[in-house]
């Protein structure tokens, strides 16, 4: 859906022009870690609860129309909302009867993949992987916002006075919250730590300047990962890693990180991994 | 023609002495070329920033960005009678938002 209708021109000004839109997660909504408000759910179950009554197609991927006081009208699966002309002839068939003024968004677009609140002594880390096919799975990228708090990224710096060519090893679970993102675009987002079967960041100081140290930092990460959620088949991830730290040494200022992936696979299929900080010092 | 022979002569022996560098060489040498990084240390930085820049998410990307979105459902339909618009409503599993679905 986002690769296909929801970044065609002419569905997104039809949506911006006539449309209240919102998206909801169905992870948010239902089951044991869901976040979203008891009203919230509620009203998601009364939109399903009106939709069968009106025997429209009900599900939890769906595209739906309601009525400018909120009750199910109309809806597609998600198979046929992503082709785009029948997703515009729903949407078309809601104006006509609707008549809504016309006008800007009522809501003021804005990224939808953005940074987390985290304290300000907090290192905050933007990561995007895409693998290297297109189609369905590669056509936008995954991105995950990793934040380390003050006592984390701590330990991702040497201690002591630091010279040129000193190396030493990242802390091993800091290495991991990060390298436990690194893998393609999959249904399966279930990123914990314990799939890592190896992994190694290991830095090098390349220069020490006017208070601010640069080091490179090459390593290496073994994980399995599954494709499909609630599968028992992982592909092994395979990646090597390539980055730059920088940091003043004994200062009390947040570093910069930047890791990139050299050569990465998951199974077969080739991907490649960019982490920045947020805000580069 | 005597310079062509001379010249893969001369290839031959440099290949020879190489292949024999490299047997009688001690092990832990060997062993340090084959760790030695891609991208050398004057050239990392660089390297890594293009490759970060290289791979942030497109404006073809971001296109539903350009779609103004109510960040609840039940806010939406507020807004939806505030406004006399109909609520276009899209429900999925994972988050579209960053790609992770």
């Amino acid at each position: 859906m986002r690769a296909g209708p929801l970044s065609d021109t002419r569905v997104i000004a039809l949506l911006n022009r006539a449309f209240v839109c919102v998206y909801t997660v169905n992870e948010d909504y239902v089951g044991k870690n869901a976040t979203a408000s008891p009203e919230e759910r509620k009203e998601l179950q009364r939109i399903h609860q009106e939709g069968y009554k009106k025997k429209l197609s009900v599900g939890t991927v769906h595209a739906y129309v309601l009525t400018p006081d909120g009750h199910t009208h109309d809806s597609l699966h998600v198979a046929s909302a992503a082709n785009t002309d029948r997703l515009l002839a729903m949407l078309r068939r809601a104006v006509e009867q609707f008549r809504p003024k016309e006008g800007k968004p009522i809501v003021a677009p804005a990224p939808q993949s953005a940074p987390p609140k985290a304290p300000a002594d907090a290192l905050v880390l933007h990561l995007v992987s895409r693998g290297d096919d297109r189609g369905s799975w590669g056509e936008f990228p995954g991105e995950n916002w990793i934040v380390l708090q003050k006592k984390a990224w701590q330990k991702l710096l040497p201690d002591g006075e630091v010279k040129v060519g000193q190396k030493w090893d990242l802390d091993r679970e800091v290495a991991a919250s990060i390298l436990t993102y690194f893998y393609p675009q999959t249904e399966n987002n279930h990123a914990t730590t314990d799939r890592i079967e190896k992994l190694s960041l290991r830095a090098k100081v390349l220069s020490v300047d006017r208070g601010k140290a640069t080091a490179r930092i090459d390593g290496t990460l073994r994980m399995q990962h599954v494709f499909y959620p609630g599968r028992k088949n992982p592909d092994p991830v395979d990646a090597t890693v390539t980055g730059v730290l920088t940091f003043g040494p004994g200062k009390p200022g947040l570093p910069s990180l930047q890791l990139v992936t050299e050569k990465a696979t998951h199974g077969k299929r080739p991907f490649k991994v960019a982490v920045r900080t947020l805000a580069v010092e | 023609m005597r310079t062509r022979f001379s010249k893969q002569t001369a290839w031959g022996l440099a290949a020879l002495a190489g292949l024999c560098a490299a047997g009688l060489a001690p092990r832990g040498a060997a062993k340090e070329k084959s760790d030695a990084p891609a991208v050398a240390d004057g050239e990392v930085v660089a390297w890594v920033a293009k490759r970060v820049e290289e791979r942030q998410p497109s404006a073809q990307d971001r296109r539903f960005d350009e779609i103004g979105w109510a960040t609840e459902l039940r806010t939406a339909i507020n807004l939806g009678k505030e406004h006399h618009r109909p609520i276009f409503l899209f429900t999925m599993d994972g988050r579209i938002n960053t790609g992770r679905c």
